[in-house]
């Protein structure tokens, strides 16, 4: 049998904790997809966009479009003190859209933000709660003048 | 239209006020709505009668501090009948009735009781974070509320087909809620029984840009029921079953991240799909729908999910109805020679949103105006074939039905 470590080295190659440490170091890492070329971006056990099993590690530019964005006004138990702030979600040059923050002035925050160019410029770690698995980390994007 | 066959009936409905109702607990909520399904039934319905139960429902594990809702069913109602519990958010009680169809479909049952509820208020500000299971973690992370999810694909639209509209777009958004508050007003059983005007929706406090308080649908408390019979025994119960004639499912990604579009959703489009090629209808056929407008956006991604509208359109046809029909007792939406009637009872905007809850209740809504027992709140004019659209989240699921009066 095999043993519970090896397992999980077949079925994820990048693990969330290795992901979140990668956003605190500045990089976003995520999956190439042998089969089909595509990138994956959070990790997932399969490739995003064909369902392939042979993915390998690989690190993103952190650059990208917004695709869109909002204002929380009315945050989460543990989002409190942050209100308000800009949840994004960014296409990155690579493919995949992921969700992170946008360091932008909220109350400055208008619709022609959409389609700009951002890239990554650091991370942000919400502390978790009892119920949370512990801390978690997204990145942060900032846009490009 | 060839006559179609239809693959259940409903015989019966019952179903509790929508609101706060601080003095129940979810499985008496589910009782009562049941107790008063089945005694509905014209000609009578036992208690043995039915042969399986099949009920929705999303967070009453973590608001209520309950588990087993057969088990608590099985008490109230006395039966010790197979039954099971569907979880697919917003979308449970829409799940509950389409697995209970296939229970019909499948020959093993011809009698069965379906039900959604939920339990919501009694956890005030904690709902924020609970709606969230319905999101992605890799979006709550981010800051995401479930509002903030909608609030970026409203963002988007607007950017994308309202930007040079004079703000009308942005107007339509609103209307939604007007339209559907309107349609309220008349429905003993709805939440928020009362008008609001344009001015007032986009003066509302802002919850999540672009997002205003008066897009939202409330957090509700509720129950519904329905006897689902098969058609071979439905006039053993009644004259005037409703039959059901399609009923289908579709699902995509949690999150709205890795989607094809943020301007739409795949799920309500691949199901409409299927469920008008299974009954060999248009959108032009349809007199009635029940749409799943828990934010007003929802409502307008229907209209173009489901080729009522031209993508990008939705909001011209919703702007330009209101226009010609506000006043009157229903408004319908009017594109071309089609005329849709649209959340007769107020949706899940003013009717109320107990998530679990809704799926049935839109299904209840239906059979009320489709057997003319809709009272004051009667749609005034002939309806025959109605829709209900029920989605889970931000659409990882949709589920349609498509029921008639006359086959």
């Amino acid at each position: 049998m095999k043993e519970q470590e090896e397992i999980e080295k077949e079925y994820t190659v990048l693990t969330f904790a290795e992901y979140e440490e990668g956003l605190r170091n500045g990089k976003l890492l995520g999956l190439r997809c042998a089969s089909c070329g595509g990138i994956t971006c959070h990790p997932m056990p399969v490739c995003q966009w064909c369902g392939g099993r042979s993915l390998e590690r690989m690190e993103l530019s952190g650059e990208g479009e917004l695709a869109t964005f909002t204002v929380i006004r009315v945050p989460p138990e543990g989002f409190e003190d942050d209100a308000p702030y800009i949840p994004c979600l960014v296409k990155t040059k690579e493919g995949p859209c992921v969700a992170g923050r946008l360091d932008y002035d909220a109350e400055q925050a208008t619709q022609e933000l959409i389609g700009k160019r951002v890239r990554m410029n650091g991370s942000y770690t919400y502390k978790g709660d009892k119920y949370s698995g512990g801390a978690h980390t997204c990145p942060v994007f900032e846009v490009v003048k | 239209m060839k006559k179609l066959k239809p693959l259940a009936a409903i015989v019966g409905a019952g179903r509790t006020k929508f609101g706060e109702l601080w003095y129940q607990n979810p499985e008496a909520l589910l009782t009562e709505a049941g107790l008063k399904a089945m005694e509905s039934v014209e000609y009578g319905l036992r208690r043995k009668d039915i042969q399986a139960c099949y009920f929705g429902s999303f967070l009453y594990q973590v608001t209520n501090k309950l588990a087993l809702i057969p088990g608590y069913m099985s008490r109230e109602l006395g039966m010790n009948i197979p039954m099971s519990n569907t979880e697919a958010a917003c979308g449970s009680g829409g799940s509950a009735l389409y697995n209970a169809c296939l229970g019909i479909r499948s020959g093993e049952y011809d009698v069965t009781l379906v039900g959604g509820f939920e339990k919501m208020t009694d956890r005030a500000g904690k709902i924020i974070d609970d709606l969230m299971f319905a999101g992605d973690p890799h979006e709550f992370d981010a800051g995401y509320t479930f509002a903030g999810l909608y609030a970026s694909m409203m963002a988007r639209y607007i950017h994308d087909y309202g930007d040079s509209s004079d703000g009308r777009c942005r107007e339509a958004l609103a209307l939604v809620a007007c339209k559907n508050h309107h349609h309220a007003v008349g429905n003993e059983y709805a939440q928020f029984r009362r008008e609001f005007t344009v001015e007032e929706v986009l003066n509302s406090p802002l919850v999540a840009d672009p997002i205003r308080m008066l897009h939202c649908s409330p957090v509700s408390d509720g129950a519904v029921a329905l006897v689902v019979v098969s058609p071979e025994v439905a006039k053993e119960y009644t004259d005037t079953p409703i039959y059901i004639v399609g009923s289908q499912q579709a699902t995509d990604d949690v999150s709205i991240c890795s989607r094809e579009s943020l301007t739409g959703i795949k799920a309500t489009r691949l199901a409409m799909e299927k469920v008008l090629k299974e009954t060999s209808m248009t959108m032009r056929d349809i007199h009635l729908a029940e749409v799943h407008d828990c934010f007003t956006i929802e409502e307008i991604f229907f209209l173009e999910d489901s080729g009522f509208c031209e993508r990008g359109e939705g909001w011209k046809t919703v702007y330009d109805s209101y226009e010609s029909f506000k006043g009157s007792k229903h408004i319908p939406y009017v594109n071309g020679n089609s005329e849709l009637v649209v959340n007769a009872g107020g949706g899940l905007k003013a009717d109320g949103h107990p998530v679990g809850a809704t799926g049935v209740r839109q299904v209840y809504e239906c059979f009320k105006q489709l057997r003319n027992e809709a009272g004051g709140n009667q749609v005034d004019k002939e309806l025959n074939v109605a829709l209900c659209h029920n989605i889970g989240g931000t659409g990882g699921i949709a589920t349609v039905h498509i029921l008639m009066r006359e086959l």
